[in-house]
């Protein structure tokens, strides 16, 4: 032991860390605040580490070229000892971080920590995020297979947007006019040194300032920050009410690090790496690239707004957003910190969370997009062509060849565009059915020209008599068309109301 | 004059030296900066704009739409098989054709052509179907020849 204490004094005669140390680690917090509402931005910093150490793991085998890339990735999963749980560990650190990053900022919002005097720890926290989230998307490059090819297509394709100077942002993000080598190496080098580099530079600048003014106090109702008395009350506090950091609250800190941790690696022991999926190939079209779950809710939200608000919501939208993040603490930056008194801000984090999760969830199953196999991966239940005709089992036949069945499902496979079509007959007339295959109609495409008149007729026919035999269902006839006019009309309201597509109803069977 | 407002010996090294190195940081900038843009005008001058051949004539059917594979002009030897790319070639009939980019003007997502319908489908947008696609493509990733 007395070597290793003359060791140290060695050490800190020269580098005179100790006392600055000692002076950080015992800095006196407000004792309320050693709660596991404070625990957060630690882990955040312990995935960070994390993340770290797995890159530069990675960074041992990995190769940063296009026609490598994907091997190199391969190599890791298969032929390096434990490569595929260091990759794992290290995509599962990602989401982890994302995560734990954003539940930061919600409580630091909701605990009014961002008020006098900590609006640029505030503002160097927003920075932070951005970044993490430039990690999460240059990582995802990384991984260069083809969601990321197609993925890194749909980012360029929203910088393009940008008036005048689109095409040279496109060229400066993609390293040249195409997604190839030299983006690889650009996102390389912005994953593996700009963007961390500039992390290390604003964590140790957040964490000076938590040190230098104080972990935010437990915010009580009533008591407003003012200005001009904040800084004594704040001394007073932690005077009369204080404790060390170390080791009053840190023990929170540290468990719920290992914790984390330990998550981590559990989903990575339990799910393994991301990928990687196919090869970058651009001829290979055969493909729906998919962001990762981070972005999941701007992927939905892309697909699902109109045209006219696509550029604006893309190019105005994140700036809108990240300018009212960082002027925030300027709007207001004095007054109530307790949530309790703060509903607008509590309704505010419930609107988006709610709305994030409703989109993340949305995007999971693309309930818009085609299922491009399903016509030929997901075959006509056998309990609608039971005791059928040759007819109309023909007309299943091209039910499937054309394709009908990437829109629409039958006993709950296949498309979800257009609605399922199990009990159609029960809704249209055979000639109804006809109608809207020959003319399409609502959002979809007419069928006229690729449909023989005997494939159409026929297999109209068909649709409404096999799918009219569910247990339950009653036919739609022409005679009762006409004799109940009046019932259809009405009928007909209740499914234009009610089902946005519902006049696009294909009915090919 | 005070002494305070006369400048010393040591304090007019110290601009000189400050100025000699912001001279420095200028000429240096120059080339770093040019370097960083030249991925803007990268290619222009090395046939990024010349043709390319798509197949034989005989590939592609009348009044049929095929998937054809070529090399971009501009390639690096790192790009492996990101230099390959992809588009939709219509032969409407004898010597007309029409060339479509394989990614959908929405967010450049690859749009698959199927034959047996005729129809374009697009994997992303809610919607984009066949006609919207062909108009949003046409002004900038059509031609005609």
């Amino acid at each position: 032991m007395r070597i290793i204490s003359q060791i140290g004094e060695w050490f800190d005669r020269r580098l005179q860390l100790a006392a600055p140390i000692r002076e950080a680690a015992e800095h006196p917090v407000p004792r309320n605040t050693a709660s596991w509402w404070y625990v957060f931005g630690s882990a955040a910093l312990t995935v960070f580490l994390l993340q770290l150490v797995t890159g530069i793991l990675l960074a041992l085998i990995y190769v940063p070229s296009a026609s490598e890339a994907w091997s190199s990735l391969q190599v890791l999963n298969h032929e390096v000892t434990l490569g595929w749980f260091i990759r794992a560990l290290h995509g599962w650190g990602s989401n982890f971080m994302v995560a734990i990053v954003l539940i930061h900022m919600v409580q630091v919002f909701l605990f009014g920590a961002y008020k006098f005097p900590r609006e640029l720890t505030w503002i160097v926290g927003v920075f932070l995020l951005l970044m993490t989230l430039g990690m999460a998307f240059s990582g995802q490059v990384l991984r260069f297979d083809q969601d990321a090819y197609w993925g890194l297509g749909i980012g360029a394709s929203i910088a393009s947007r940008v008036p005048i100077a689109g095409p040279v942002i496109v060229k400066l993000m993609l390293g040249g006019p195409i997604i190839a080598g030299a983006t690889l190496s650009r996102f390389f080098a912005l994953h593996v040194f700009v963007i961390p580099g500039m992390l290390i530079g604003f964590v140790c600048l957040h964490v000076l300032m938590v040190l230098k003014l104080g972990i935010n106090e437990w915010p009580m109702p009533g008591r407003l920050v003012k200005r001009a008395t904040y800084a004594s009350e704040y001394h007073e506090l932690t005077k009369k009410a204080g404790a060390p950091f170390v080791p009053y609250a840190i023990w929170k800190d540290l468990f719920f690090a290992a914790f984390i941790l330990l998550a981590v690696a559990a989903c990575a022991l339990y799910f393994g790496p991301f990928g990687p999926t196919g090869r970058p190939d651009p001829t290979i079209i055969q493909t729906v690239p998919k962001p990762d779950y981070f972005f999941l809710w701007l992927y939905a939200l892309l697909s699902l707004l109109p045209p006219s608000m696509e550029t604006p919501a893309l190019l105005i939208g994140p700036v809108i957003v990240i300018a009212f993040l960082l002027v925030l603490p300027f709007l207001s930056g004095e007054g109530e910190k307790s949530w309790r008194r703060r509903p607008i801000a509590v309704l505010t984090v419930l609107l988006i969370a709610i709305t994030l999760g409703t989109f993340t969830h949305l995007a999971g199953f693309t309930p818009w997009s085609p299922h491009m196999n399903a016509w030929s991966g997901d075959p006509v239940p056998e309990r609608l062509l039971h005791g059928t005709t040759a007819l109309q089992r023909q007309g299943a036949l091209v039910f499937q060849v054309k394709q009908c069945r990437n829109c629409h499902s039958l006993g709950e496979l296949g498309g979800q565009r257009g609605p399922a079509l199990d009990s159609v007959a029960v809704r249209l007339t055979q000639d109804q059915l006809i109608r809207q295959v020959i003319q399409g109609g609502g959002n979809m495409p007419a069928y006229g020209k690729n449909l023989s008149p005997a494939e159409n007729h026929g297999s109209c026919r068909v649709s409404r008599d096999v799918t009219s035999r569910r247990p339950g269902s009653c036919p739609r006839s022409r005679t009762r068309y006409r004799a109940k006019g009046e019932r259809y009309a009405s009928l007909g309201r209740f499914h234009a109301a009610h089902t946005p597509h519902a006049h696009g109803n294909v009915v090919v069977f | 004059m005070s002494n305070e407002n006369m400048l010393s010996r040591r304090g007019l090294l110290m601009k000189i030296g400050m100025l000699f190195n912001g001279l420095v940081a200028i000429a240096l900038a120059l080339p770093i900066v040019r370097f960083l843009f030249s991925s803007v005008t990268l290619g222009r001058g090395n046939g990024y704009l010349s043709w390319v051949p798509l197949g034989r004539v005989s590939e592609f059917p009348e009044g049929e739409t095929r998937l054809a594979t070529f090399q971009n002009p501009h390639v690096m030897p790192t790009d492996g098989k990101t230099a390959d790319t992809a588009c939709w070639v219509r032969r409407i009939e004898g010597d007309q054709f029409q060339v479509f980019a394989v990614n959908c003007a929405h967010l450049g997502c690859p749009v698959r052509w199927f034959q047996t319908i005729r129809f374009v489908h697009v994997p992303v947008s809610w919607w984009s179907l066949l006609p919207r696609w062909l108009s949003r493509v046409r002004p900038t990733g059509t031609r005609t020849f």
